[in-house]
């Protein structure tokens, strides 16, 4: 066949989840080349035509606006704590001169370091706090509404923490409820500006027969458990990855914290219990 | 205060592509695909002052998105919950996914652009290719063909090799 023979216009004619799924191989293919061969504009021209196929545009307009508030949110707080920051790096500058001034002056007429005499004044009890670790507040209002939500989902006596690490908030799908033939699912996510994240997720099983027991992933099987009254809770520690894991009747509850201090996370454990 | 107006701007221009993109990748995982679309965007915040903000921001904005998105499926292979009667018998986690080659690999890189430019133009634009490299429509078809029926064929070998 030359180029000049006949092939009939409509001889290839694209069905839509044909094409979609074309684009799809392609957007990925473009995606997983070395980051020196990527060509940008077309994966934004290849991601363009998908949106406008699947009309993804009208499907996502008000996620996008709720996650772009959340953003500017953490950039006003991020700037609400600079001048904080600007204020203890003075105060350390001052402290830091208090003690070099004298040394100086001590060395040049003594012949003496008043830093030893310094040095032993701390060691009799004096303390230097450089940065506020965290002061254990319990995030009261958001623990209520936890409450709240499980209340108004069927979830009264749900077992719930009482303790939220300071610093972090409900992430986009907060309080998430997604009803199952199997379970009711209750999500409840956080995250901080250093996106540390936590997630505690209650399952209400509609039966017996539905219970799923929550898998443990843990390349070195370094799972333990944990007697909290009665309850067994297993935990596993792995990666600066925390979980555990335990059920009540037929209801599981699940706790998953990623780049927390494990000792942050076996405290949200504790509060569930006490 | 001009650069938390330049980072808002960055943020309002290209949150949706960024979410769009995730959201294909993660296969419709909408929640996934807001998780990761805010890392992508928390990380620009926390990386302001290194980045340049006026230049190139968009490359820079997919490369995060594609590493934050590998890195979110990679996780999620380890927690696809299983179902186990106790402890001692929780059985092997399915492994990370392996990243596997394209079907694209077996087309030349002009074959491969036809296609792609074929592809991303609306029927009634396609005169327009056609007259870009100086053939006919129907020629157009003709090697449009070729290529889809080459790919066809590689699929095929590589079902039959996994077969075996």
């Amino acid at each position: 066949m030359t180029d000049h023979d006949d092939f009939p216009m409509n001889h290839f004619p694209e069905d839509e989840k044909f094409l979609e799924h074309e684009l799809k191989e392609m957007l990925e293919y473009e995606t997983n080349k070395p980051e020196e061969l990527r060509d940008y504009e077309s994966i934004d021209l290849l991601l363009r035509k998908l949106v406008k196929l699947q009309k993804l545009d009208d499907r996502t307009q008000r996620r996008t606006q709720a996650g772009i508030h959340v953003i500017q949110s953490a950039i006003r707080n991020q700037y609400k704590k600079s001048p904080g920051r600007k204020i203890r790096r003075a105060v350390l500058v001052a402290c830091a001169s208090l003690i070099l001034v004298p040394n100086i002056w001590s060395y040049s007429v003594y012949g003496m370091n008043v830093l030893t005499l310094t040095y032993t004044y701390v060691k009799g009890g004096v303390m230097i706090e450089f940065q506020k670790n965290d002061s254990g507040t319990s995030q009261g209002g958001i623990c209520e509404d936890m409450r709240r939500i499980c209340s108004e989902n069927g979830l009264e006596d749900a077992m719930l923490p009482s303790y939220i690490p300071d610093g972090f908030y409900p992430s986009t799908d907060y309080g998430k409820v997604n009803e199952t033939e199997k379970a009711t699912i209750i999500e409840f996510r956080f995250k901080n500006e250093a996106n540390y994240k936590i997630n505690y997720m209650i399952l209400e099983f509609k039966n017996q027969d539905e219970v799923m027991v929550f898998g443990m992933p843990n390349d070195k099987h370094n799972i333990i458990e944990k007697d909290y009254g009665g309850f067994t809770v297993v935990i596993s520690k792995e990666d600066q990855q925390y979980r555990a894991a335990f059920m009540k009747g037929l209801t599981q509850y699940s706790l998953s914290t990623y780049d927390l201090d494990y000792s942050l996370a076996e405290r949200i454990v504790d509060s569930i219990f006490n | 205060m001009h650069k938390r107006k330049l980072i808002n701007k960055v943020i309002t221009e290209n949150y949706d592509s960024i979410l769009h993109y995730c959201i294909i990748r993660l296969d419709y995982d909408l929640f996934a695909a807001e998780d990761c679309t805010q890392d992508v965007f928390l990380l620009l915040v926390k990386k302001s002052n290194e980045l340049d903000l006026t230049h190139n921001i968009r490359s820079w904005l997919f490369s995060s998105a594609e590493r934050i998105v590998k890195n979110y499926l990679k996780q999620k292979a380890k927690h696809d919950i299983i179902v186990v009667c106790d402890l001692e018998s929780i059985k092997d986690l399915p492994s990370p996914i392996q990243p596997s080659s394209s079907k694209f690999d077996v087309l030349t890189e002009d074959e491969y652009n036809l296609l792609k430019k074929y592809y991303l133009t609306d029927c009634e634009d396609r005169n327009q290719i056609a007259n870009e490299i100086g053939i006919t429509v129907n020629a157009l078809y003709k090697r449009i063909h070729d290529i889809k029926r080459k790919l066809q064929n590689a699929e095929r070998r590589s079902d039959e090799i996994k077969k075996q």
